[in-house]
């Protein structure tokens, strides 16, 4: 198996357990994951508790599997806000130039200048930390990779044969960008969400360590962690577990990021 | 070319400016009193009152932006609401502590990942190449504060070898401060190192397809004197540029290694002036995180013109 | 086990000052590394109520005329003692003689004039002035060896405010620099203060207790991560550091430790905004109450250690009583109120926990699901410190929080309509002035145990448990206070022996 197939693959196959494991949750979990059980405070891995207990006694395996819901809705809605704001502001900065074009990228150089955790320093210190404060802060963070993406990808295109041919026709600037011009874009923006997933699940995973993300009675892996840090020396499980599914799932964007940027552009597969 | 980087760096400052006023204008927005949290939880109104005014926060915010804004620019960056002394005195102290940590990572960072992507690109389609290729894809998806958390388990509290967090000071004890910062600096360089590896072995192998390398091999030069003084000197460009990125990344990472390691840096009491509604402090600490990653940026860009004969700037 | 574990520890507490004063003689030089776990916000414990500050300074660094020693008993200080008149309005203090502030300056009555005509104003930005407030004026007597307090009316509570943190006594003029520059005249002199990472205080050479203290130097080092602290406690960095509850078994595991469950005066409280529908029903307040397994949340977050209170008081405090079973657990009752009062199906409710407090926020969690099981539906949150003090403490802006009260003796915020439970009763405010003009100490006490019950009854809010004060401290460090009667990392009498 080449290389790109086995990004992609193992990568798909990461993924797919994750988005797996959050749709199951919907429909069965072994054990209540709030569900506080005193008698079975830091279980080891069994047949009743799979992956262990927490020091409530819950079942790890459950909040696993429902923290991955979390991770998914955090990291895609993060990203979708980059993307859609990105695009906006990318795709209208290459495409009518000029001051313009000069004035849209100095602001998003300015948001360049905030990474995920600065700007959601910020916005904690403004609105109480949560997880909307953290997927805006992550979101912000990441619109100026897409923006200069969209971007680059305009100006490349915007000079082409059948881009002047559709002006020509009299197409109106709008349906220039969205017929001729974007669709040609969707590879590069297609790897790039799969890749800045990544860049958020780990992201999200640090704010909430740091308590800045999703509020504490919400089983999510960031929290998880946060919680079992004080606990490691007494039951590892409820810090390997959550270290583990994140580690995983990041594994998972990034390989797919690679798969399908070697798998959409030819010229660079190796 | 000198045109060029004049004008490179008007942008930046520009940008270091428009960064200022939206971490002021931000924090404008908080309904927040720094007096209460002064004063603590039996904290008597006529008290309140007395140090909003000594506190100077009666003051049209206008004004305030103009007033601080001009204080930055000479030097002084206001008064910290909490421990009642300069701003810029108390960063430039944690900046001791966040500014080596940033480097020694980054160092660890490029002293594994050069050599490391170099010759994983050296050898691509050998059995160790997708070896190389995976460790680094594992390790960038490490979280690098669960790696600091297993770095004190191991080497802190099982070992002893090395203190699990804290940091005695410069001026006290340089070499207890030397240790102080090993394990943070490999779990932020750890992390880092494996996203550079990656970065660095596709730089090489960009270079290595490239016409002028093949054909300097089909002169039958050697493989070493190719490699040096062809390629890796071609590939120096992207690696300033991933090089750049690292420093930034650290930069910003130091901020959860510091929580972890509780290392008195800028990013911690970044951290503690939220809790504490130290607004002059806060605004201090993330204008100098913004301008560190704009003035980094510009950076890379001016240093291209250095390394590249190819490229001219207009 | 944990019930082992528990009783382990009472017994422990017992045993531990005793253990402490007979295990090694005292040495003299040194240094001894005390963990904290925040950067006050100045040092001056008389212009910030926070709790972080006398844990350093208090009896180290700042005394009062009397003092609290590590039983909680109210001792000379700056005063060797004290008359009172038969009509309890004139309180004459003699002062010590030959006494010098750590600047080198002489301790006077001036000083103590220029302090107590601070705290009686108002508008000086002095904590908490209410402590003061039956006081009429302090005047010098018996050519400067004495001062006076004349008393508006009988004041029971007076000698014991003099010995909280708030009455230290600093040169007189000084109070502007006490912030940054503390002066006082304990037994250590504040040395350095490097923010966000440590404090250091020295001997000092003219302390007016003979052969105190042992150490040459103690350095309280700043780390907030309590993970990060216990480490630094395993690896050797610092001698002394509060544990969490889950490290306590580890700390007694491990031989080069000592750890210790003592006494604190911190009530672990659920606040209930009383304003507030649905909260502002006693029955539903009632039901809250019975719907929380108390007992399972000290297991659940405290790892069994912790003391099921059943009103604002707790079991270290003087006038205790215990009233655990005014509400028990009992889900189905709870239900029952909730019906009647309307809500046969629950209610929607706002629970917020303060960021920085790991105990509140566990319990919090569990809390939360038990509301749950009794149909409550409890919108959980964490808020900032700053947020909390602002707009839930100050403001009132909230329905339900949990914080810990680790002042001593402050039942006398349930007669303040104004503070942040919203709980407004007469009865309890004249049992206050009750109390505090008793003619006997035992009315005092009846009177307090009053209003104990009675905001019990009425549920104001749900106190879960006092949280015990757990310490871990290298086997070769002595003398360190064990038990907290006020929050205070006590030095003075620390020493190092192997």
């Amino acid at each position: 198996m080449s290389g790109t197939r086995l990004n992609l693959v193992l990568g798909g196959w990461l993924i797919g357990l994750v988005v797996g494991g959050a749709l199951l949750s919907f429909v069965w979990l072994p054990h209540d994951p709030n569900r506080l059980d005193f008698a079975a405070q830091f279980a080891a891995p069994s047949a009743a508790h799979w992956l262990g207990t927490d020091h409530f006694g819950r079942d790890l395996f459950s909040r696993v599997l429902i923290g991955a819901r979390g991770t998914l809705y955090v990291g895609v809605i993060a990203v979708g806000i980059a993307l859609s704001v990105g695009c906006f502001v990318g795709a209208v900065a290459g495409f009518v130039g000029g001051v313009l074009d000069e004035v849209m990228m100095r602001l998003v150089d300015v948001l360049y200048a905030f990474p995920a955790i600065l700007m959601a320093l910020l916005l904690a210190a403004v609105y109480s930390p949560g997880t909307l404060t953290a997927m805006i802060a992550i979101g912000l963070a990441t619109v100026p990779i897409f923006a200069r993406l969209i971007r680059a990808s305009v100006l490349s295109i915007k000079g082409r044969d059948y881009v002047e041919a559709g002006r020509a026709l009299g197409a109106r600037s709008p349906r220039v960008l969205g017929v001729y011009i974007l669709p040609g874009a969707v590879s590069p923006i297609v790897v790039q969400a799969s890749l800045s997933l990544a860049v958020a699940v780990l992201a999200e995973a640090a704010l909430s360590f740091l308590g800045l993300g999703t509020p504490p009675d919400v089983p999510s892996w960031g929290n998880m962690l946060r919680e079992a840090q004080g606990f490691m020396a007494l039951s590892p499980y409820p810090a390997v577990v959550p270290g583990l599914a994140i580690m995983l799932t990041v594994l998972g964007w990034s390989l797919l990021g690679d798969g399908l940027r070697d798998w959409l552009d030819p010229t660079t597969r190796r | 070319m000198l045109g060029y980087l004049t004008r490179r760096f008007l942008t930046a400052l520009v940008s270091v400016v428009l960064a200022s006023l939206l971490v002021f204008s931000a924090l404008l927005l908080v309904p927040g009193d720094p007096a209460v949290v002064i004063l603590g939880m039996n904290a008597h109104p006529e008290a309140l009152a007395a140090l909003r005014t000594r506190l100077g926060l009666d003051v049209p915010p206008a004004q305030r932006y103009v007033q601080w804004l001009a204080g930055v620019v000479r030097g002084d960056w206001g008064e910290s609401l909490q421990f009642g002394r300069p701003v810029a005195a108390l960063i430039w102290v944690r900046l001791g502590v966040s500014v080596p940590l940033a480097l020694g990572a980054a160092t660890i960072a490029c002293l594994i990942a050069l050599p490391l992507g170099i010759w994983a690109a050296l050898r691509r389609g050998s059995a160790t190449d997708p070896i190389v290729i995976l460790a680094s894809q594992l390790g960038a998806a490490i979280p690098s504060f669960w790696l600091g958390l297993l770095l004190i388990l191991f080497f802190a509290v099982e070992l002893r070898w090395l203190p699990a967090g804290g940091f005695p000071g410069w001026d006290r004890s340089p070499i207890d401060s030397i240790r102080a910062l090993i394990l943070p600096i490999l779990a932020l360089g750890l992390g880092q190192a494996a996203v550079m590896t990656r970065m660095t072995r596709a730089a090489m192998l960009d270079v290595l397809g490239q016409d002028y390398v093949r054909t300097a091999r089909a002169k039958g030069l050697p493989q070493r004197s190719v490699i040096y003084k062809h390629a890796l000197r071609n590939a120096l460009v992207t690696i300033v540029t991933i090089l750049g990125l690292s420093l930034t990344n650290v930069f910003i990472g130091s901020i959860v290694i510091e929580q972890v390691f509780a290392l008195p840096g800028l990013g911690r009491m970044a951290l503690t002036a939220i809790g504490n509604r130290d607004f002059p402090l806060l605004q201090g600490a993330i204008l100098v995180y913004a301008s560190t990653i704009v003035m980094l940026s510009f950076l890379v860009d001016a240093s291209y013109g250095l390394l590249d004969p190819r490229i001219r700037y207009g | 086990m944990h019930r082992l574990i528990a009783l382990a520890c009472a017994l422990g507490v017992a045993l531990a000052g005793l253990a402490l004063a007979q295990e090694a003689a005292p040495v003299y030089g040194g240094s001894v590394t005390v963990a904290i776990v925040a950067d006050p916000p100045g040092w001056d414990p008389s212009a910030s109520t926070s709790q972080e500050i006398p844990r350093v300074v208090y009896h180290n660094v700042f005394e009062g005329l009397v003092r609290f020693d590590a039983d909680g008993e109210i001792v000379p200080a700056l005063a060797t003692d004290w008359q009172v008149s038969d009509d309890g309005l004139q309180w004459t203090f003699t002062l010590r003689s030959g006494v010098m502030f750590h600047d080198g300056s002489a301790f006077t009555v001036d000083d103590v004039i220029a302090k107590f005509e601070r705290a009686m104003d108002p508008d000086s930005g002095h904590t908490n002035p209410g402590y003061y407030a039956a006081i009429e004026s302090v005047e010098s007597a018996m050519d400067g060896t004495a001062v006076v307090f004349t008393l508006e009316r009988p004041s029971r509570s007076l000698l014991y405010n003099l010995a909280r943190p708030d009455s230290i006594i600093y040169p007189a003029g000084t109070h502007e620099t006490q912030r940054t520059q503390p002066i006082g005249t304990g037994p250590f002199r504040f040395a350095r203060y490097v923010e966000g990472s440590e404090v250091r205080l020295e001997r000092f050479e003219d302390y007016h207790q003979d052969g105190l203290p042992y150490l040459d130097e103690v350095v309280y080092r700043i780390i907030s991560d309590p993970n990060t602290r216990f480490a630094a406690l395993q690896a050797g960095d610092i001698d002394i550091a509060a544990l969490a509850p889950e490290q306590y078994q580890l700390a007694v595991a491990n031989p080069d430790l000592e750890a210790t469950v003592g006494t604190a005066t911190a009530e672990i409280t659920m606040a209930l905004n009383n304003e507030r529908e649905p909260l502002s029903d006693v029955r539903v307040r009632q039901a809250i109450t019975h719907a929380i397994d108390k007992d399972a949340i000290v297991q659940g977050a405290m790892f069994g250690l912790g003391t099921v209170i059943g009103s604002h008081m707790t079991p270290a405090e003087a006038y205790y009583v215990d009233l655990t079973d005014t509400y028990p657990y009992d889900p189905e009752r709870a239900r029952e109120l909730l019906a009647e009062a309307g809500y046969p199906d629950g209610f929607t409710v706002d629970f917020e926990l303060p960021e920085p407090y790991a105990n509140e926020r566990r319990s919090g969690e569990v809390v939360a699901q038990y509301l749950r099981d009794v149909g409550i539906d409890v919108n959980l949150s964490v808020v900032e410190w700053g947020t909390w003090i602002e707009r839930i403490f100050l403001g009132g802006d909230y329905d339900m929080t949990i914080i810990g009260h680790s002042e001593p003796r402050d039942i006398n915020v349930y007669g303040n309509p104004g503070y942040y439970y919203r709980y407004d009763n007469p009865r309890v405010r004249e049992l206050l002035e009750e109390a505090e003009t008793a003619p006997t100490a035992e009315a005092e006490t009846a009177a307090y145990q009053e209003i104990a019950r009675i905001i019990a009854e009425d549920a104001v809010n749900v106190w879960l448990f006092s949280a015990p004060f757990i310490v871990g401290t290298q086997n070769d460090v002595h003398g360190f206070w064990v038990n907290q009667p006020t929050p205070n990392y006590n030095m003075v009498e620390v020493f190092r022996a192997p």
